[in-house]
Formats: C-alpha cells, structure tokens, sequence
C-alpha cells in the first residue's frame, strides 16, 4: 500500500455540540468521517483510505470527554477521553482497574496522550486491546444514530455500529465485590506494538466455585472476541488447573485467528491458549 | 479550507492561516521555520517529530495544526536557555554520547523532557517506557537511557 507523506485535501470542520454533529452529518452523509485523536485517522488517510472531503473533528464536541461515576452505576467514559486520562484517573483505578490498566500500557505515551477510548473502540480493530477488556467487563456503548441514541453491549458493536454513528460514551456497571480481574497481552513489542493476541477476563468466585467468568479476546476477528463456550464451562464448577487449561483451549479454538505478515492463524492460537490460561489464572489468583 | 488559528510556540504566539489537512509538524517546520522537530517516517512509528502540547508528549506528525489551536507548544528550540545555555538533558546527551547521527534526538529529548516534567526520579524502566515511542536506529539506545538518567540527577540537584 502506498503512504504518502500529506495528507489529502478535506475540509476540517469542528461542531461545538451533539446537534451540530448531527446536522453536520445529515448535510453530509457519506461524504464525512470522524476524527477523535487522530492517531489512526490520519494514518488511514496518509494511506488515502477511507478518504472522504470532510473530517468533522470531535475534539470541541462539549461534554464527550468527560468521566462520571456513581457509587451504584459505575463508570461511565466519554468517547472523547484520552486513553491517558483513563489511565490516570483515580476513579477509574479504583472502581475499573482493568480498564485503567489496558488504557495505561496500550500504545506509547504519545499515542495515549492524543488517541481516545472512543475512538479505539470505534475503529474495531481486531487487535485493539481496550475491545477485549470492555468485553470481560459487559461495557455498554451508546451510540447516537439518524433515528436517535441506543444503548448497545460493546460485544455486539461489530454489527450494531453502522457508518454515520457516533459513539457517544461507554458505561461499565460497578463489578460485585470480590470479582476478580485479569489481562494478558502477546505483542512484539511489549510497550509499543498492538496485540497478537490478548485476552481479558472477569470472574466471580465462590469460595473455590466459578459462579459467573467473561472472557474478551484480542487478535481474533470481531464475532468471536466473546467466546461464550470457554466461559460456560468454568461457570459453576471448582477452579482447578485442569479447568482452567480447558477453558483456554476451547477459548483458543472459538476465537477465530487470522495470519498476518509476521504469524500463522495456527500459531496465533497456540499463544492465544497461553495468555488466555494466564489471565484466567490471574483473575482466579490460582 | 483555511483556518485562522494562533499558536503559543516555545513563548512566542504565532497567528497563521493554515490549511484543513496540514499537519502540525508541516506548519513547525514549513511555515515557523522551526526544522528542529523531525520529519522521520511522518505514521506515528518513530517519534522524530516528538512535540510537547500543554507539556504532553505528542507526534506532530499525527495531529492536525488546526487542532493545536490555542495550545501551547514546546519544540527543541525552545529548551536551550539565554545565551544558547544547553537545557540539562542536551548537556547530558552530548556528555554520554547519546548522540551519534542525531537525527532522532530531538524526539528523544522531547519524551524525557515530558517525563521528568512529571517525574524527577524516573527509574530505568519509566525511562525506557517513555521512550518506547522513539526509535533510534543508530541503535545507542543504553547511552540515551544514562543520559537522561544523568539529567535527571543534575535538574534534581538544581533544584
């Protein structure tokens, strides 16, 4: 693929509220895209895919980066938040350290300071790391659509999110006292590469018992990021080893792997059994 | 389409006119004339073009300029102090050898600047965090990492 060093011409424009976005859509349709942080935006663009003649910049768009919590209701994030604020943020280190930590070691420091959550998500690239996690956690994203807003699971986004939507925000609840939380990741370079493959996980234990586990994956195609297989056979039964390898095998045979320039879909598997057996360890403390 | 944005550059305010698609690296170097930034692999791989906006790390190459509207930006150019004084962290790359082309240090300084803005007491590790977004393909990386170490050590004392 060629990469051209400028960009192409386009008209940037910048609504200052939801019903701008909306208007500025309705007038022009196919003709717009989105620009968040811009860190895959502008790559895209550079590489002359996904041109359109506007980018209608979300930066000023009043009250999209901001994060609320509510001691029952959990957490809720701005699309327009970005990754190093999530990151950073107390609250979120408290109430979602998953989230905190997959934000926190995603990409580099340059792209965790401009690049947003909203827009990792919206991109639904297999190998986004923030996608598996807010999977495990059943996040919730709202998005704002011709016929209005709807609330739709971040799981089922891959088919729900259209051209022309924007995600406004992602609600995660409040997870149950004592659930337990783990994330592994494969890349090449640790801190700076996307996922090979990744997998996050949330379980709720009972005593020694497995009373409830979701399983996000990364590096897979979108479909199977929830492998609903794996979790059904942890769910009810005593965490042993012998469980916990053959929830990751059926995980690792769910979720769909693809070869890329540097690895075979056989070996992806492989390591994604491996990571997916880590991070259910490290949710289960086992 | 044109936009009428004013930037804050190394203290000096900057009122331009500035095309959609021009980047913020382009208007640094093309239009403030500040060639010091980098312009390496222009995708957000290398980190050559490493600015600081509001004292943020960030790739200027991967930001539109009229999106730095009404920021503060911090270039190379704008860390030596009066007289042409070198900033601690440019003494210290020149004293470690940290330099060998030279290409990729004004990314580089700019991350550890970013770094020991917030942390004066970085260890190894926060340093090659830090630095993960630059590449140097001199590959003198161990002389960076003590260079900035180092800085961090004289700016620590200095204070």
């Amino acid at each position: 693929m060629t990469y051209y060093r400028r960009l192409p011409p386009f008209d940037y424009l910048a609504p200052k509220s939801i019903g701008e976005v909306s208007f500025l859509l309705e007038q022009h349709k196919d003709d717009a895209r989105f620009l968040a942080g811009g860190t895959l935006v502008l790559h895209q663009m550079k590489e002359r895919v996904n041109v359109r003649s506007c980018v209608i910049g979300l930066k000023g768009v009043a009250g999209l980066d901001i994060i609320t919590f509510g001691k029952s209701t959990g957490v809720t994030i701005g699309s327009m938040a970005r990754l190093q604020d999530v990151a950073d943020s107390e609250e979120v280190k408290k109430k979602c350290p998953l989230l905190a930590t997959v934000c926190g070691m995603l990409g580099t420091p340059q792209i965790r300071n401009r690049g947003t959550l909203g827009g990792n998500v919206a991109m639904r690239f297999s190998t986004s790391e923030t996608l598996p996690a807010l999977i495990a956690l059943r996040a919730q994203a709202k998005l704002m659509a011709e016929g209005g807003e709807r609330t739709v699971l971040v799981e089922d986004l891959y088919k729900e999110m259209k051209g022309g939507n924007l995600l406004m925000d992602v609600h995660i609840s409040a997870l149950p006292p004592g659930a337990g939380v783990g994330f592994e990741k494969f890349a090449v370079r640790e801190r700076f590469d996307y996922a090979t493959v990744a997998a996050a996980v949330v379980v709720q234990m009972d005593g020694k018992t497995c009373r409830d586990i979701t399983i996000g994956l990364g590096g897979v195609t979108l479909p199977s990021m929830r492998p609903k297989a794996a979790e059904d056979i942890m769910k009810g039964m005593m965490v042993t080893r012998e469980v916990i390898q053959k929830v990751a095998e059926t995980a690792a045979e769910v979720g769909h792997t693809t070869p890329d320039v540097m690895f075979s879909a056989e070996y992806k598997k492989k390591v994604l059994r491996v990571v997916v057996e880590r991070a259910v360890k490290k949710a289960t403390a086992t | 389409m044109k936009h009428d944005i004013k930037l804050k550059v190394n203290g000096d305010v900057y009122a331009l006119q500035v095309e959609s698609r021009r980047t913020l690296l382009e208007v640094l170097r093309e239009q403030l004339g500040l060639t010091g930034t980098k312009e390496m692999c222009n995708k957000g791989d290398c980190g050559g073009c490493t600015v600081l906006l509001d004292g943020r790390a960030v790739l200027s190459c991967m930001m539109l300029a009229v999106e730095a509207d009404g920021k503060e930006i911090l270039t190379i150019e704008g860390l030596a102090g009066k007289e042409y004084q070198l900033h601690p962290l440019q003494k210290a790359f020149v004293d470690h050898g940290a330099i060998q082309c030279g290409y990729c240090t004004p990314g580089f300084i700019m991350s550890a600047k970013a770094l020991l803005d917030r942390n004066m007491d970085p260890t190894p590790d926060e340093i090659k965090r830090a630095i993960s977004n630059n590449i140097c393909r001199c590959t003198g990386y161990v002389q960076i990492v003590e260079a900035i170490e180092a800085a961090a050590k004289e700016m620590r004392g200095a204070k």
